[in-house]
């Protein structure tokens, strides 16, 4: 039944395809079927990060803002002469202290995660602005912009890093006790704690798991623009929860998958490149991929009732 | 099932309410994209406005796409992508980030599309370091209206102001250049004194909201440079809820139309007046003679001009 | 004369309820007059809370009729039972904390003007008048928060009697039906005087009470008649003066013991467990009783004795003021679950889709969950460790489902084996199962017995709360009676009878604990 409708969910983005290659002669392209996919890339990092928080149950908000400080922190390092590694290594340490930070103010502090990484949301923002002095660090050498612009065959270097982050995330989740005690602990808080499980600790892990993601996507990012912003990131909270509840997940946590939040996020890019090359003005689009974000969970929400009943 | 049904629904829904051709759909005419920072800024729709009625006139298919947001450059370079895959002839572009931008238009390079920039210049080293070349610029020289603008404070006041500044977002060429040029027409005016200079964003609340602080912390605040009108009118009611309007000076950039209604009203001193539309005509008709393999100057310049009480029309 | 004065202001006839697997009301009769005190009693699960719950309109009857002041009616929600003029009073209170007195009297029905702005005036006025009309002295303006239970109880009735527009009056109430269910659970011995003179002065207004109790002594005081059910049924309903308490506790506790407890005794081998001095304020107090290898100790008591409190407090779920516990005769610290888990004990929680599963996960991850850590090579689950290590479990259990199975598609008799596997699965010793068979068909009921009986042969100790005192008798070597935090009385298997068990849970077996004599905290 739940593989039923992840399946559903990816009928769905096949059929987007197959309207949108009826529509228009350019979409069905190869250049243009990895352009999609490129694009895509750096929300489907980020969302990877909110499927585990979401799954936990919670919430998390802040994960634009610590891309654009995971961003300017890695864009200064580099800048200042770091070598990549330990420039990488940096803006991974930032991310992660971010979401730790999160994790255990919600754990510890027991807060709300909306308050908590609302609050996060505007603290590492404004930390990236005061660090840059607002402006963008820019003009990196070749070796670190080929991590956006290097390509294995017909696959850009972004859409490798995606893979690889995916079938890690993946595997955590199938496979390892942290990934059990995520979905125990999003489905059933009480049960899991009373099976020996810390759920504190858990809990702060998952962000600093979201936390670290949020630095990957900051590291795709620079690298595509070349450019560390600190005003990067703005709305990708949105585009992360959204590709995340498109793909099936609850947001009482416990349920969903990370094929489904993929596939999500490529809804999302097939969406938005799809309008573009319709010529649709900016604010239909708009319009469009809101439309798109509530049928998907009114659906959702239609099929459990009447599963459940 | 269902998901997938309401899906193909609305992507019918949108196919049916826009053009169905959708760009280069060809009949002979030569495609040109205009990508813009944001629709939702009235410079922007002039601009949309002259370069359309200069496509209709020229027989252009004309493409406007823009981002949500006008910082988003990361959309921006999204929808720079996109429009590659559609088969454009020439690529009008308002760079969101003179840097930032410089990636995508590898791509556009790559694509063998000519690229012309409106409003804001491409970093020139950036651009060099990665080999993107624009047929040309085409803008007002906005160290020049920076320059106009101080010219005329200086002018009005004798001399002597207790002066704050609005800045755009920091990094930004267009408010840079602004910045420089009013700063280097006051600078040599003993009498003229920078108390505040702060960022608004380009936004028209945060221009209120940041003068109504800056009149917290300096009460003696004689005159306002804003960056643009929509932080120029933000500081006019953060005045007004002071009490103190006629008593500030304020000067903005870009003469819209509720600056010029403010400025016939008394409630705002001047404003830097591009031409924006202007500036669109000028950008499709180059683009055309791009396509005709035409050369063209690597810059072209769009008048200026300060309006004033008198030059409101 | 109009009819509606001469018939009963309630009448239920052949009420029926079914829930999966249990049937709640099996053709109840039940009918109170205007004016009428009626006191309806019966031990936990039988009937009482379900049947007035269907009279308040949160639970739909599966068959049966209800009439009004005689005329028929379907009440399909809780709107529906106001509209009629019935009040429930629920054991839980519904008030909205951060708002006034007042504004939580006349929630449903603000006085306004100029539509929609709210006419503080009008409702302090009728406020102080509704609450001196039913001699409460308590501020209007007082927030909810701020009030203590006693307080909260009368805030609760006042709304219940709060006419709902200017025209009705306290004298004239628009609430014909008034259920209260254990009100008085909550309040001191002078609050409960207040309480009563209350319900009498209602009463003398032609207002009908049922009046839900556990409480022996005040079913004498205030009742008029007496309804008793019994496992879903009506038993009898007599006017208070034609019963005394003996026949009342035996009616109560009286049953066909048609249920087969399957015991068998093992030999009692070495203390497994010891609970000495265990205190948590103003729940527990001075908690003492040991466990044996072998042996399985009932625990019995009415609702809100402290049953669970004392299960979760030995497991490690919620931390006790003082106290000690022992394991193996050797002192023992739980900080949390995970420390009673490798102390060997397991717990059974009481309320299952709450605390005892992860419903969207499968069988096997369910069972495995306390295990997952113990079988991880440095946090990475081994292929099919959790799918073998329940598969076995699963068997033995007899659960109904494959593996992959997720939890929230079983029945619940499933279900509470899939929690119980949890347990079995490890090396857990001393179990604690807290209403072990609540809500499961009999087929599974008697395999969690027999489960037991292997259990104990096995060496491990059983410590098994129920509220079903056949269940309790049938399967327990000793059994403890909780009372209002304590343990009140203890009885071997040979001389606890339902009627003994019972009077101890109702507090009645030692004379001493009247509300002078409760310990400190106990008084909520």
């Amino acid at each position: 039944m739940r593989a039923a409708r992840q399946f559903g969910t990816l009928i769905g983005l096949v059929l987007l395809c197959a309207a949108l290659w009826i529509l228009t002669p350019h979409f069905l392209t190869l250049s243009n079927l990895v352009n999609i996919v490129e694009q895509t890339s750096i929300n489907a990092i980020v969302a990877v990060g909110m499927t585990f928080v979401i799954l936990s149950g919670g919430i998390d908000l802040s994960v634009g803002s610590i891309v654009a400080l995971a961003g300017v922190v890695l864009g200064a390092a580099l800048q200042g002469g770091q070598p990549l590694p330990v420039a990488l290594i940096l803006a991974a340490l930032t991310g992660v202290a971010c979401g730790l930070a999160n994790g255990a103010l919600i754990s510890w502090g027991r807060l709300p995660p909306f308050i908590v990484t609302l609050g996060t949301m505007s603290i590492a923002r404004g930390g990236a602005l005061l660090f840059t002095e607002g402006r963008p660090v820019s003009g990196f050498d070749a070796s670190f912009r080929a991590i956006a612009t290097g390509r294995v065959g017909v696959a850009p270097a972004p859409v490798i890093a995606m893979a690889v982050v995916y079938a890690a995330a993946y595997f955590v989740l199938a496979r390892t006790t942290f990934g059990r005690y995520v979905y125990a602990i999003g489905g059933n808080e009480e049960a899991t704690r009373l099976s020996g499980v810390s759920i504190r600790f858990h809990k702060t892990m998952i962000y600093g798991v979201s936390g670290l993601m949020s630095a990957c996507a900051a590291v795709l990012l620079t690298a595509r623009l070349n450019s560390a912003q600190p005003i990067a990131g703005i709305n990708y909270e949105l585009d992360a929860i959204a590709a995340t509840v498109i793909g099936g997940a609850s947001l009482m946590g416990g349920e969903g998958t990370l094929g489904g939040t993929l596939v999500g996020a490529l809804i999302m890019g097939v969406l938005r490149n799809g309008l573009n090359l319709l010529g649709v003005s900016s604010f239909l689009q708009q319009i469009v991929i809101g439309g798109v974000i509530v049928i998907a969970v009114l659906l959702d929400t239609v099929l459990k009732r009447k599963h459940r009943t | 099932m269902k998901n997938t049904l309401a899906l193909v629904l609305l992507v019918a829904a949108v196919s049916a309410s826009c053009n169905r051709s959708g760009p280069a759909a060809g009949n002979g005419k030569p495609t040109v994209a205009l990508v813009l920072k944001t629709l939702n800024h009235p410079f922007f729709v002039d601009m949309r406005r002259g370069a359309q009625e200069a496509a209709d006139r020229l027989g252009v298919n004309l493409q406007v796409q823009a981002a949500e947001r006008e910082i988003d450059v990361e959309k921006q370079m999204q929808i720079v992508e996109n429009m590659i895959q559609t088969g454009i002839q020439v690529l009008i572009i308002t760079p969101s980030g003179s840097r930032e931008i410089v990636p995508a238009l590898v791509k556009v390079m790559n694509a063998k599309v000519p690229i012309v920039a409106v409003d804001t210049r491409l970093d020139a080293k950036t651009a060099a370091d990665a080999g993107v070349r624009t047929e040309t610029f085409i803008g007002s020289d906005n160290y020049a209206g920076g320059k106009l603008a101080g010219e005329h404070l200086v002018k009005v006041t004798g001399g002597k102001a207790r002066v704050a500044i609005l800045e755009g977002i920091p990094g930004h060429e267009t408010g840079d250049s602004r910045l420089r040029g009013f700063r280097d027409a006051v600078k040599d005016a003993a009498g003229m004194t920078i108390v505040a200079s702060q960022p608004a964003n380009w936004e028209r609340d945060q221009g209120f909201n940041v003068f109504q602080n800056m009149l917290q912390a300096h009460p003696d605040i004689t005159s306002v440079f804003a960056c643009s009108d929509l932080m120029a009118l933000g500081a006019i009611e953060a005045i007004a809820a002071a009490g103190k309007t006629g008593t500030i000076r304020v000067i903005g950039f870009d003469a819209l139309a509720d600056a010029r209604k403010a400025i016939d009203a008394g409630t705002m001193e001047a404003s830097v007046a591009q031409f924006p539309s202007e500036m669109g005509r000028v950008a499709v008709e180059s683009a055309v003679k791009v396509i005709r393999g035409e050369k063209l100057p690597a810059d072209i310049g769009v008048k200026l001009a300060l309006v004033t009480k008198d030059n409101t029309k | 004369m109009t009819i509606s004065d001469r018939a009963p202001a309630l009448e239920m006839r052949g009420i029926r309820k079914a829930f999966p697997g249990v049937v709640a009301l099996d053709d109840v009769d039940f009918a109170v007059d205007p004016g009428d005190v009626h006191m309806l009693l019966g031990e936990n699960g039988a009937g009482k809370s379900t049947l007035m719950k269907i009279l308040g309109g949160a639970y739909r009857k599966d068959a049966g009729q209800i009439r009004i002041g005689g005329r028929v009616v379907e009440i399909e929600s809780p709107r529906a039972a106001h509209a009629l003029g019935i009040r429930v009073i629920y054991q839980e209170f519904n008030l909205v904390a951060h708002l006034s007195v007042a504004e939580n009297i006349f929630l449903g029905s603000l006085p306004t003007r100029w539509g929609g702005i709210v006419d503080w005036r009008a409702l302090a006025i009728r406020t102080s008048h509704l609450l001196q009309d039913l001699g409460m002295t308590l501020d209007p303006n007082a927030l909810v928060a701020g009030l203590g239970l006693a307080q909260r109880q009368m805030v609760e009735i006042a709304k219940a009697l709060a006419p709902s527009s200017a025209m009705a009056s306290a004298d004239k109430p628009d609430a014909k039906i008034l259920v209260m269910d254990e009100p008085s659970s909550a309040l001191t011995s002078r609050e409960v005087d207040r309480l009563f003179a209350l319900v009498e002065r209602l009463a003398s207004r032609g207002v009908a009470i049922v009046y839900i109790t556990h409480r022996l002594d005040e079913v004498f005081r205030i009742g008029r008649r007496i309804t008793v059910m019994r496992d879903g049924r009506h038993v009898t309903t007599r006017a208070i003066g034609e019963v005394d308490v003996p026949e009342l506790v035996r009616m109560m506790a009286n049953r066909d013991l048609s249920e087969h407890f399957p015991k068998v005794r093992v030999a009692r081998g070495a203390e497994l467990l010891r609970v000495e001095g265990l205190t948590v304020r103003g729940v527990l107090s001075d908690i003492n009783l040991s466990l044996h290898a072998g042996e399985v100790v009932g625990i019995s008591g009415v609702l809100g004795a402290g049953r669970t409190e004392l299960a979760r407090a030995i497991a490690g779920a919620d931390r006790f003021d003082s106290g000690r516990l022992f394991v193996d005769g050797k002192g023992a610290r739980f900080r949390g679950p995970a420390d009673a888990i490798a102390s060997g004990v397991g717990l059974l929680p009481e309320d299952r889709k709450a605390q005892g599963l992860v419903p969207a996960l499968n069988v096997a991850r369910n069972i495995a969950l306390p295990h997952a850590r113990r079988m991880a090579t440095l946090g990475v689950l081994p292929g099919r460790c959790e799918a073998d290590l329940a598969a076995p479990i699963a068997e033995e259990l007899r659960v109904k489902a494959t593996p992959t199975q997720p939890v929230q598609l079983l029945s619940g008799g499933n279900q509470q084996k899939v929690v119980l596997g949890k347990w079995l699965a490890g090396a857990s010793r001393i179990f604690i199962f807290d209403e072990p068979t609540r809500g499961i068909d009999v087929g599974a009921k008697v395999e969690i017995y027999q489960l037991m009986n292997r259990l104990a042969a096995r060496g491990a100790g059983i410590i098994m709360i129920s509220s079903e005192l056949p269940e309790l008798l049938g399967m327990s070597d000793r059994i403890l009676v909780m009372h209002r935090g304590r343990i009140h009385a203890e009885f071997s298997s040979a001389d606890a009878t339902e009627e003994n068990v019972l009077r101890a849970a109702l507090g009645l077996a030692s004379p001493a604990l009247s509300d002078a004599a409760l310990p400190a905290g106990v008084e909520r």
